[in-house]
């Protein structure tokens, strides 16, 4: 009797204690069902990767995977982690280690993958895998791979949305601000190349810090010098569709700042990054201005924004090259339009602030020192130094003597032909006709009340001095020719003086004189024309007669240089 | 706070379509946004916006899917989260719109097997108005409008303690547990009766016996 009451009262305690642990015993040899959803980026950019491990940036846009875990079982799942790797690029990394997961529970995890920055070494595209594996104590462990494709490191995708989901312009370039990580103010050669530009374009005035728009607006001229100088060339194209399944995403190859400038040639985006990377050295507050098709950078100072067209250095089958103070109106101009259409609400008129997209994460990639570019950034430097000035001083003195005999003459023309020799500080032009010019002189666009037949109008920064540029079809005696550009003049009030002074380089030369009547002002100019095809082809060259000895020494040059 | 303002005004740009045209300070713009937590941490939010004659007809002009565009919104706004289910409707006479959609997920179970809300902006001026509920008050100038934004969330109904905590970061979270079901209550009870009935009967027996 009491052996039984004692077995009854210990299975009670028994009994009690299967009750409270009940789940656990329950569970003891079954296992959790856990099921997920993955949605991973289609696509890796290697350039933004700094960008990826950043969770913060635009609430975490731009991570490799988001996954849903979802407790299905009746049982509470334990211990459960969640790792990853990317063979090649990242080892097996946990992600997050989940203590429980309820039944009925879901769990979401973010993966910002923290790549090695040799990443940036990738040039080309390769398709990787990301392989996720799930583990836990009372689960079975789950293993996903998926397939991702990695970019070379020049490479940018505009938008990683799908054409559903791109209700505005806008969404074809979602991925805009990764242009940033393309700006590299702290790549040892950009440094290099500020510091050149500094001393030998600035010649060092702009060395302190900013703090007034026209020194801001002086440095974006010497930059534009800077890759004029360097005969650095304009190469436009558009970004190229690449197709990834069901979806279309732009995609553009973008060369590094450095690789722009050593290279010598860059599209409107290159042209753009190279001048916020300079900018951003030198310590101003770079933008760049993107629009349908078109990219110009500039800079904000106090809250206003400065533009230029970079890529008026020209490129080839593009024949105009704009001085400095063009490509600055002709980006102040574009910077009205682009300002018009962001203000109606055109979300793919965008201003990308390089230091705020900085702020916000969008770090540019890492590039260490390198010794060959140094020197390609001394041989650009070079091109900064040509002594044009003195040459032309020498030029104007000659002139300026009155001394034109034979022997000073043979002198002049000898320095003449020195000065075309160097090329790079004059710009040719060769259409129908050829000549050099100051590259310091540039192309007048603005619309003028001009006889059609004239092509180009190329004036010095005063407009004391000109060049103008004819082609006139039907007309194949030059007389006539040269007598219909009279007629012309005179019908705009000007009084034209002119004579037939002999052949040249095949070209028949006249020289006269010109009155505007309303201004008073008389030009003194030369003429040569020649027949061209289906017409006759020429040019006007001449200059105020109470212009400057130096200039009327530049107008000398460019009638020696005709050809 | 800078980034709280901006997250709040980006949530508003959704909903408000902006009159430049207007010159007056237009008031009495609202939006509710209700985020209902269940027992296994997902998320329902309720998004309300009430806009007046003007902006609505602004808003309503647009030639775009407007329930497709708001879904694509808030899933471009907050790309961590999965959201599901997404419910739109408008109510022209109110001038108001709603927006339901489902966040599983969004509390997650601690180490202590309590469960943690993370709010999704930080610097938040959040103010605790029961166990069970807490509200964000904001106003924000949207162009000339000012818009009276409230978000409330609400705890499941078992809370049995909810506390605001911040973390590193400087951002807020809630920590709150919940009441055990009666099922497990129940469970406690009637074991913990069978164990004290054991024990008693073996040390009465015991006592018997001497």
């Amino acid at each position: 009797m009491k052996s039984a009451k004692l077995i009854i009262g210990i299975s009670l305690i028994l009994a009690g204690l299967i009750t409270v642990f009940w789940p656990k015993v329950s569970a003891l040899n079954k296992k959790a069902h856990l099921s997920i959803q993955i949605e991973h980026a289609p696509v890796l950019l290697p350039a933004a990767y700094k960008v990826y491990a950043d969770e913060t940036i635009l609430n975490g846009k731009y991570g490799l995977f988001k996954m849903l875990i979802t407790n299905n079982s009746d049982m509470k799942a334990e211990g459960i982690s969640v790792s990853y790797e990317i063979p090649g690029f990242i080892p097996y990394t946990t992600l997050e280690r989940i203590p429980y997961l309820m039944p009925g529970q879901s769990y979401v995890i973010n993966c910002f993958p923290a790549f090695n920055k040799d990443i940036v070494n990738k040039m080309t595209a390769s398709k990787e895998r990301v392989n996720i594996n799930i583990t836990g104590y009372n689960i079975e462990p789950i293993y996903e791979s998926r397939s991702v494709l990695i970019r070379g490191r020049n490479e940018l995708v505009y938008s990683f949305l799908s054409q559903d989901d791109r209700d505005s312009p806008g969404d074809y370039i979602d991925n805009a601000p990764l242009i940033n990580c393309f700006v590299t103010p702290d790549d040892p050669i950009i440094k290099y190349f500020t510091q050149q530009v500094q001393e030998k374009i600035l010649k060092g005035e702009a060395a302190s810090v900013f703090n007034t728009e026209q020194e801001g607006v002086r440095f974006l001229q010497g930059l534009y010098d800077a890759t004029r100088l360097s005969h650095m060339v304009y190469s436009g194209t558009t970004g190229v569709p690449m197709r990834m399944g069901d979806m279309e995403y732009l995609t553009q190859s973008i060369r590094l700042p450095r690789e722009v400038l050593t290279g010598k040639t860059g599209l409107c985006i290159e042209l753009s990054t190279l001048y916020a990377s300079v900018m951003m050295a030198a310590g101003m507050n770079p933008v760049i201005y993107l629009l349908p098709g078109h990219a110009f950078p500039g800079f904000e100072l106090n809250g206003s924004y400065y533009g230029i067209e970079a890529t008026g250095i020209g490129g080839e089958g593009l024949n105009s090259i704009m001085s400095a103070d063009q490509a600055l109106q002709s980006g102040m101009r574009q910077l009205v339009e682009f300002m018009a259409m962001r203000n109606q609400g055109r979300s793919d008129y965008m201003i990308l602030d390089m230091r705020e997209l900085a702020d916000f994460g969008f770090q540019p990639i890492e590039l260490g020192d390198d010794q060959f570019l140094r020197t390609k950034v001394d041989e650009l430097a070079k091109s900064f130094e040509t002594p044009v000035v003195d040459i032309w001083d020498l030029l104007s003195l000659s002139i300026q003597d009155g001394t034109r005999n034979s022997n000073q003459s043979q002198t002049r023309q000898t320095k003449i032909e020195e000065l075309l020799g160097q090329g790079s500080r004059l710009k040719e032009f060769d259409n129908f006709v050829y000549f050099k010019y100051p590259i310091f002189w540039g192309e007048l666009n603005e619309d003028l009340d001009k006889m059609v037949q004239q092509t180009n109008l190329i004036v010095n920064k005063d407009q004391t001095a000109f060049v103008q540029v004819y082609r006139i079809p039907l007309i194949t005696n030059t007389d006539e020719a040269i007598h219909e550009i009279m007629k012309f003049f005179n019908s705009r009030g000007f009084k034209m003086q002119y004579s037939k002074s002999g052949t040249s380089s095949g070209y028949q030369v006249y020289k006269g004189k010109s009155l505007a009547t309303n201004t008073n002002k008389e030009s003194e100019w030369v003429a040569y024309f020649k027949r061209a095809p289906l017409g006759c082809a020429g040019l006007i060259v001449g200059n105020s007669t109470n212009a400057s000895p130096e200039v009327k020494a530049e107008v000398d040059a460019i009638i020696n240089s005709i050809r | 706070m800078k980034k709280h303002i901006l997250f709040m005004m980006t949530v508003l740009i959704a909903s408000f379509s902006i009159n430049s045209e207007a010159q007056v300070i237009i008031r009495g713009l609202k939006q509710n946004w209700n985020i209902t937590l269940n027992e296994k941490g997902d998320a329902e939010w309720d998004i309300i916006s009430r806009l007046d004659k003007n902006f609505w007809n602004n808003y309503t002009n647009n030639a775009i899917n407007r329930a497709n565009a708001q879904k694509q919104y808030y899933q471009k706004l907050l790309p961590t989260l999965f959201m599901e289910n997404f419910k739109y409707e408008e109510d022209p006479m109110n001038f108001t719109h709603t927006l339901s959609v489902e966040v599983p997920g969004m509390t997650k179970m601690d180490v202590y097997g309590n469960w943690v809300y993370d709010f999704l902006e930080k610097g938040s001026d959040i103010r605790k108005v029961n166990e069970s509920e807490y509200e964000i008050r904001s106003t924000i100038a949207v162009g000339t409008a000012i818009v009276e934004q409230t978000q409330n969330i609400q705890l499941p109904k078992n809370v049995e303690f909810s506390k605001l905590a911040t973390k590193s970061d400087g951002s807020d979270q809630i920590i709150y547990s919940l009441k055990e079901d009666n099922g497990g209550m129940w469970r406690y009870l009637s074991g913990g009766l069978m164990m004290l009935a054991g024990l008693g009967l073996i040390v009465f027996t015991g006592k018997k016996n001497e």
